[in-house]
């Protein structure tokens, strides 16, 4: 149903997200690094990005600020953050539209952000 | 012998799209892989019949041959002697674990059997295809695992911040029927406890509460028996014995401390699927989880209670000194908490309420009791005396971090709005709000209670009394406040309430 993008470096995690979301019946994509994702967001149509914070040659903190600012990403954006550093997180994305999703990741909540993101964006096209 | 040339093989530029067996074998031995699904293919099927239907579908001329995908050792040695259709060969189809019936077409394009493609190609490409059908499955196994690690996790730390929040059991037991329910994708979940009745949740609110809870007792009445007596999780899928309409089931113990098990029932519907043994696992390990934390929970209630009880108790013996404040302090600490609840402070305050009330009169302990029990006017020392008795208490309760917050509202309990209060005169808001709470409690103990200089007022009297004081030596607000919390209390519990006020003549307030 959307088009995902996964930025993670770890491969295991991001198999493991990748999986999950096709199970849910999702097209997802993979990159391993920050600038790798922002190629991918420049060069298709990415409906909702989730992206790791900690990342080789760009972080997800960066990545979510320029997809943002270039409106890269068309429904909505996930950040994987470690659970004790939610509040520097959020001050760092000041005011981004971006929904936080602690690590381990609860697969449930994460299916749950997706369908929330996925209907809001068509009751606001209605 | 040509003179040996390296070739500089190029890796493969798309290192994000994993080469599948499929790709391989076309590459490879320029084969057409076709796949389908169970429904395109029954017992007994040839190639023939495959080759028209679809995936390859209508190369006739093509060599062919359908391949066995066995999901375990056993099966591959079982059977599936080859059958030569008259394009090929064919082994028989087989079912797999999960997805059932996976069946792979192989196809040489333009090529007859005889053509080029051996037997024993047919056979490694077959087990190529099985050991990646294999690793796949392995794979989704191992991923299904750990994303019920991250679930369970996910639900024990949230399970766990509750430990801080939740004023009590019931409170703890409805969030984990509510938790699990979200992760397992269920219709509706309850816990149903004799100590916390009946804890309901349900995704969808048209779902009829009560017939659902009628079922799980009557009807499964003997397997709920079972499950205590065994103390471990039952599944009722498809074929154990689903609900109505075919719901999954799920029926769990929660062990109270008090040696009472609760019983937790979840129900999915029948298009999403069996609960399985991993989802049964998280659920235990959660509930087990749970249970200590609501244990704990009991424990901190009953530090506290205890704590408050020797409490209460000492203060009680210095109203022993003074015949007419018999149980006030315990009544001021009810009636403060009571206006905290009206006016919707958080649980910290109203604790700091009830305590405050208790503690308020400690300081009288330092009163010579001739002051105290005087009956006649007090010369204005004794009245120094007297008023002495805010700093005292504030003197005693001071040293105990415990009561950190309640200092200052034992200190200023007789501070008033206009300012003519005592110990330091302040004005309105300057009076910290529980402060003010305590002293409409106080003063209404007070007007209530037959004193050495006057008789108990009645309480519709009291109230009055207190109304004309609004703004002046009363907080309005709080008063109003207390006035619909003492209605609230008579209503909900009128032989507390008869027995507390008693020493006020007749009257209640109408």
């Amino acid at each position: 149903m959307a088009t995902i993008l996964v930025a993670e470096d770890d491969a295991h995690i991001s198999r493991v997200v990748s999986m999950w979301l096709t199970q849910k019946g999702h097209r997802v994509l993979e990159a391993h690094n920050g600038v790798r994702a922002l190629e991918m967001l420049r060069g298709g149509t990415i409906d909702i990005l989730i992206s790791d914070v900690n990342m080789p040659v760009m972080n997800g903190i960066d990545l979510v600020i320029i997809a943002c600012r270039e409106k890269l990403v068309g429904t909505g954006v996930i950040l994987l953050s470690s659970r004790a550093d939610q509040a520097g997180i959020r001050q760092a994305l000041a005011g981004l539209k971006v929904t936080l999703r602690p690590k381990p990741f609860s697969p449930s909540g994460l299916a749950r952000d997706v369908e929330r993101m996925l209907a809001d964006q068509s009751v606001a096209a209605e | 012998m040509p003179s040996s040339e390296l070739l500089d093989i190029q890796a493969d530029a798309s290192p994000e799209v994993p080469a599948t067996p499929r790709g391989l074998l076309e590459e490879l031995l320029g084969l057409e892989v076709g796949v389908f699904s169970r429904d395109a293919v029954e017992p007994g099927a040839t190639c023939r019949r495959l080759c028209m239907a679809g995936g390859g579908a209508g190369r006739l001329d093509g060599a062919c041959a359908l391949i066995r995908l066995a999901a375990s050792e056993a099966a591959v040695a079982g059977g599936g002697v080859p059958r030569i259709c008259d394009r090929g060969f064919a082994v028989s189809v087989h079912e797999g674990e999960v997805s059932n019936r996976r069946v792979v077409l192989l196809q040489r394009s333009g090529a007859g059997l005889g053509g080029g493609l051996s037997i024993g190609q047919l056979r490694a490409a077959a087990r190529l295809c099985e050991q990646y059908e294999r690793q796949a499955d392995e794979s989704r196994g191992l991923v299904a695992e750990v994303l019920s690690g991250y679930e369970q996790l996910n639900v024990i730390f949230e399970v766990t911040q509750q430990f801080g929040r939740a004023r009590d059991a019931a409170e703890v037991k409805h969030f984990l029927v509510r938790r699990l329910a979200e992760s397992l994708n269920c219709d509706w979940g309850v816990c149903l406890s004799e100590a916390d009745g009946v804890l309901w949740w349900s995704s969808d609110p048209r779902v009829d509460r009560d017939r659902c809870v009628a079922d799980v007792r009557g009807r499964y009445a003997g397997l709920v028996a079972e499950v205590f007596s065994q103390q471990s999780i039952v599944a009722r899928n498809a074929d154990s014995g689903a609900g109505p309409e075919g719901a999954r089931l799920l029926f769990c113990p929660l062990a109270g401390s008090d040696d009472r098990t609760d019983l937790v029932v979840f129900s999915r519907r029948a298009e999403r699927s069996d609960f399985t043994s991993g989802e049964m696992r998280m659920v235990d390990s959660v509930l087990q989880h749970g249970q200590q934390v609501i244990f704990n929970l009991r424990l901190s209630d009953r530090l506290r209670t205890m704590a408050y009880g020797a409490v209460r108790a000492l203060v009680s013996a210095i109203e022993k000194k003074d015949d007419y404040t018999c149980g006030h302090s315990g009544r001021v600490g009810l009636l403060s908490r009571l206006i905290g609840e009206e006016m919707q402070l958080p649980p910290e305050q109203l604790q700091d309420l009830e305590w405050a009330g208790l503690l308020h009169d400690v300081g009288k302990i330092g009163i010579p009791d001739g002051v105290l029990t005087k009956p006649g006017a007090l010369t204005p020392e004794e009245f120094d005396q007297i008023k002495g008795h805010v700093r005292m208490s504030y003197d005693i309760v001071a040293p105990i971090e415990a009561f950190a917050s309640v200092r200052d509202v034992v200190l200023y309990h007789h501070e008033v709005p206009d300012g003519s209060g005592y110990p330091q005169g302040l004005r309105g808001e300057e009076i910290p709000l529980l402060a003010r709470i305590v002293h409409v409690a106080d003063t209404f103990d007070a007007l209530t209670s037959t004193r050495s200089y006057r008789q108990a007022f009645p309480i519709a009297r009291a109230l009055e009394i207190m109304r004309r004081e609004k703004g002046t030596k009363l907080d309005g607000e709080v008063v109003e406040a207390f006035e619909r919390a003492l209605k609230r209390y008579q209503a909900a519990h009128p032989d507390a309430f008869h027995t507390l006020f008693q020493h006020a003549l007749e009257e209640a307030p109408s």
